[in-house]
């Protein structure tokens, strides 16, 4: 494995890069000065991917919702009965392991005996390990973990907003699965799954620190054999309606909302990906727009906190990947349609005047400075990094990114993307 | 090298050198007490001082100027330390090489402007701003029962400590909000910035000799002795008799058990470090007795974990369990403790914890936030003890000296937020 540099001057730092002969890439990110070590081993698979096809197979496979989080609950498993957190535990590292819509991760952070846990890491990730017990076992431990999201009500109003928002693609569902669905989920199951995701080819190894890249090379080497072969994912055409707005009554003090927007950008979608420069640059103009149009430091912000409509859990983020778009803001409100109709006017008035120059420059160099204080940490880098690779991105090109998109840009993705017909209200009220 | 240089009497620059970070950080904490007649105002106050000053009027308009000085990232808060509590102004930003100007000096004249010249009319803070500062903190009490976990956390400390400092929540009480007002929350104020223990920390890289010259030509105006130093914290004492038990019925899926041990532990003396192995060993790391036996082999909860507040000389576990699996799971919690009050663990579990918590001590190093918040929480018990010491410490810890340490563990109280019965299964 030869290793390529990828210098950046302006940040001081710099990224190696090699692919392995399996297929599966491999990136270095030298951090000198920290104590810790990070890895993550990733999979570019999570809770959307439930319907695909294998090549060789004549049809398509649809598995059970929850799949890709039972999954990774099951890989820490070994052969030998024992559990790969245990060997971590034997020097000292955190391991951990999360899956979202789009990916399932393993990782950990140590400061010492880096290439061990690597090795580890590589290895555990690599042996699957489904019996019928340790499934019917892992069901149990998975109901109560739903069930303590069924209680939790920031993950309902933001689960209910994307059941709201999408009547096909499955980012509706919850990543966890139902209690009922995840009951269907059998080895077979877990094992074609493991089959098709979990190639080289479709994952990648990110480690960051004071790191031999050519010892971690050795332990690729050791431990990834090509393996598996093409596959299809299959996403349901999602139509730009909107199912319609959600509300549920639960064990909370005040109502708490989550207003969201659907993408319906035609060149973009279920099964028309964005990815790379494209992506970036339209995740980052709705970024800003966002900012500019209902951060803390705008007019509608204030507005809404001096008339006691939202308080400072109000938050806002976009979710902008290869096949789904939306953006939320939301937060505990007395009146959460009031907050709507209040964002809607604003809307309207916005698309009417554009937005200040001034302020887009401001809530650039606030971005380019958030951008800045990733570096400080080492699972940030992994983990940013990580998700821009999957999707193309080059995530050093993010600063000049900013400083590129226009302000015309700026206001035709705002205008294009907060449309009123798009848009959800999610609502947890008190019972 | 950590140095303190005391500015004035109670008035304090911490410099806390780091090479590898791309921003710096400034903070000013203020030593304060809780109490029971002042807590509720002392939780206004962050928000409050947020809402304007002088130079900056509005939300809005601190905002902007903090976007300007490259994003730099402002927090304003109370954080608690055993019976006290320090106020605290902090502001992270962009190192001057990165943002192509030198932020540091206008970082220390925002924080100079909200703490010390907050927006006053008629002798007290803007009446409109209290008033609905007022209306957000009691929204925010009464949110903390959303999050079911911290509230089971608090009830649990709260009968715990029925009556004392440790007991008192941070965040103050809805029924003292009626009788708080612009004016005497001002007063209230001005007495906490003119005379508690204020210690300011700058970290990151930074020439340090330029640093304090600053800092002291910005602050020239505020650098000046305080009356009161930070008290410290009571060690929570063993009782006779029975355990305290208290359950609230919800309607949850999922209960919450909390059980609050005393440790009998001073925070400064060796017995400390055996205690932070017990609990490691115990139910603080990802390995620990209670994970690998309560969650893993009889999958009875979620969540099951232990920690020790050091400066109170307390153990905490909480569980998330299913409502009918209460009896059994406590059961097993306390099995666990008498096990390792016997000394049933082995070498490879001290081991193992010995190293997850130096891995846990080491990783300190590498956030501005921690080494900060590690140096102010030495500071308080009149201890420097580098990471370095504290892990050769651990190191050092025998499996007689965690046995030890378990034998002073009681149990004092338990809470159970009871979910609905046959919620889960």
């Amino acid at each position: 494995m030869k290793f390529e540099t990828i210098e950046n001057a302006s940040l001081g730092e710099k990224l190696l890069f090699a692919k392995h002969s399996s297929g599966l890439n491999v990136y270095v990110f030298p951090k000198k000065g920290f104590s810790k070590y990070y890895a993550v081993y990733a999979t570019k698979y999570g809770s959307i991917d439930n319907c695909f096809k294998a090549a060789g197979d004549n049809a398509s496979t649809t598995v059970p919702e929850g799949i890709a989080h039972f999954l990774e609950h099951k890989l820490f498993e070994q052969p030998d009965g024992s559990n790969a957190f245990d060997q971590f535990s034997v020097t000292g590292a955190n391991a951990n392991a999360f899956t979202s819509f789009d990916v399932t991760a393993y990782l950990f952070s140590c400061t010492d005996e880096f290439y061990t846990n690597l090795d580890l890491l590589l290895d555990f990730v690599g042996t699957p390990y489904f019996t019928d017990e340790n499934v019917a076992k892992e069901q149990g431990i998975i109901a109560q973990e739903i069930k303590m999201y069924e209680d939790d009500p920031h993950w309902r109003v933001y689960f209910n907003l994307l059941r709201g928002l999408y009547r096909e693609f499955p980012v509706k569902y919850d990543i966890t699965g139902t209690v009922e669905s995840i009951s269907q989920i059998t080895p077979q199951i877990l094992n074609k799954c493991y089959d098709v995701f979990y190639t080289p080819e479709n994952m990648l190894l990110f480690l960051v620190g004071d790191i031999d890249e050519t010892r971690a090379a050795e332990l690729v080497e050791k431990h990834v054999r090509a393996r598996g072969t093409e596959f299809e994912r299959i996403f349901p055409n999602e139509p730009s309606a909107v199912a319609g707005d959600v509300t549920q009554k639960l064990a909370v003090a005040a109502p708490m909302f989550q207003l969201g927007f659907k993408d319906t950008d035609s060149a973009y979608g279920a099964n028309s990906p964005l990815v790379g420069e494209k992506l970036l640059k339209k995740k980052l103009a709705a970024k800003i727009a966002l900012e500019v149009f209902i951060g803390k430091s705008s007019e509608l912000y204030t507005k809404l906190y001096e008339q006691g409509l939202i308080d400072d859990s109000f938050g806002h983020e976009v979710s902008f990947e290869p096949h789904y778009g939306f953006s939320t803001v939301g937060g505990e409100s007395r009146d959460p349609k009031a907050v709507r109709d209040a964002i809607v006017a604003a809307i309207d008035e916005i698309k009417q005047s554009g937005f200040d120059t001034a302020d887009i420059a401001r809530v650039k160099k606030m971005f380019k400075g958030g951008f800045l204080r990733r570096f400080n940490s080492i699972e940030g880098i992994g983990n940013s990094f990580m998700r821009s690779i999957f999707n193309d991105i080059d995530a050093f090109s993010t600063l000049p990114t900013y400083d590129e998109i226009t302000d015309d840009e700026i206001n035709a993705t705002f205008a294009e993307h907060f449309n009123p017909e798009n848009m959800v209200l999610s609502v947890v009220e008190p019972l | 090298m950590i140095t303190k240089q005391s500015l004035a009497e109670n008035f304090n620059f911490y410099s806390l050198p780091h090479q590898q970070f791309k921003t710096n950080l400034l903070s000013v904490y203020i030593h304060v007490p809780i109490e029971r007649e002042t807590v509720t105002k002392l939780a206004l106050l962050p928000a409050v001082l947020e809402r304007g000053c002088e130079k900056f009027p509005t939300l809005a308009d601190l905002c902007k100027h903090a976007d300007e000085l490259f994003g730099a990232a402002y927090d304003f808060g109370l954080r608690r330390k055993g019976d006290c509590a320090v106020l605290y102004f902090s502001l992270e930003f962009v190192q001057s090489k990165f943002a192509g100007e030198n932020i540091a000096e206008q970082a220390m004249e925002l924080l100079r402007q909200v703490i010390f010249f907050p927006r006053i009319e008629n002798e007290g803070f803007l009446p409109e701003y209290v008033a609905q500062e007022k209306e957000n903190q009691a929204r925010f009490i009464e949110g903390i029962i959303n999050d079911k976990r911290e509230y089971a956390s608090h009830r649990c400390a709260e009968i715990m400590f029925e009556g004392e400092a440790y007991g008192i929540p941070q965040h103050g009480y809805i029924a003292d909000l009626s009788d708080v007002n612009e004016k005497n929350l001002y007063e209230f104020y001005k007495d906490i910035i003119g005379n508690c223990q204020t210690d300011v920390f700058f970290s990151g890289e930074f020439d340090e000799a330029a640093a304090i010259a600053q800092f002291k030509s910005v602050f020239a105006g505020e650098i000046a002795p305080r009356g009161r130093s930070a008290a410290p914290t009571a060690i929570a004492q063993a009782k006779n008799g029975e355990p305290k038990f208290v359950t609230e019925d919800m309607d949850v899926n999922q209960s919450k058990l909390n059980m609050g041990f005393t440790c009998e532990c001073c925070p400064t003396v060796w017995e400390y470090f055996p205690l932070m192995m017990f609990n490691a060993i115990f139910g603080g790391g990802p390995f620990s007795k209670l994970f690998m036996n309560v969650r893993e082999r009889l999958s009875l909860c979620y969540y099951v974990g232990s920690r020790v507040d050091r400066l109170k000389g307390i153990m905490t576990v909480g569980a998330g369990i299913a409502p009918d699996k209460y009896e059994e799971t406590k059961t097993e919690i306390l099995h666990w403790l008498s096990e390792m009050q016997h000394g049933n663990f082995s070498d490879d579990e001290i081991n193992a914890a010995k190293k997850y918590i130096t891995n846990g001590l080491e990783s300190m190093k590498d956030s501005l936030f921690v080494m900060e918040d590690y140096t102010l929480s030495q500071s308080l018990i009149n201890q420097k003890l580098p990471i370095d010491e504290f892990i050769a410490n651990i190191q050092r810890v025998t499996k007689d000296e965690i046995v030890a340490a378990a034998g002073k563990i009681k149990l004092d109280t338990i809470f159970l937020l009871n979910g609905k019965e046959g919620g889960a299964e």
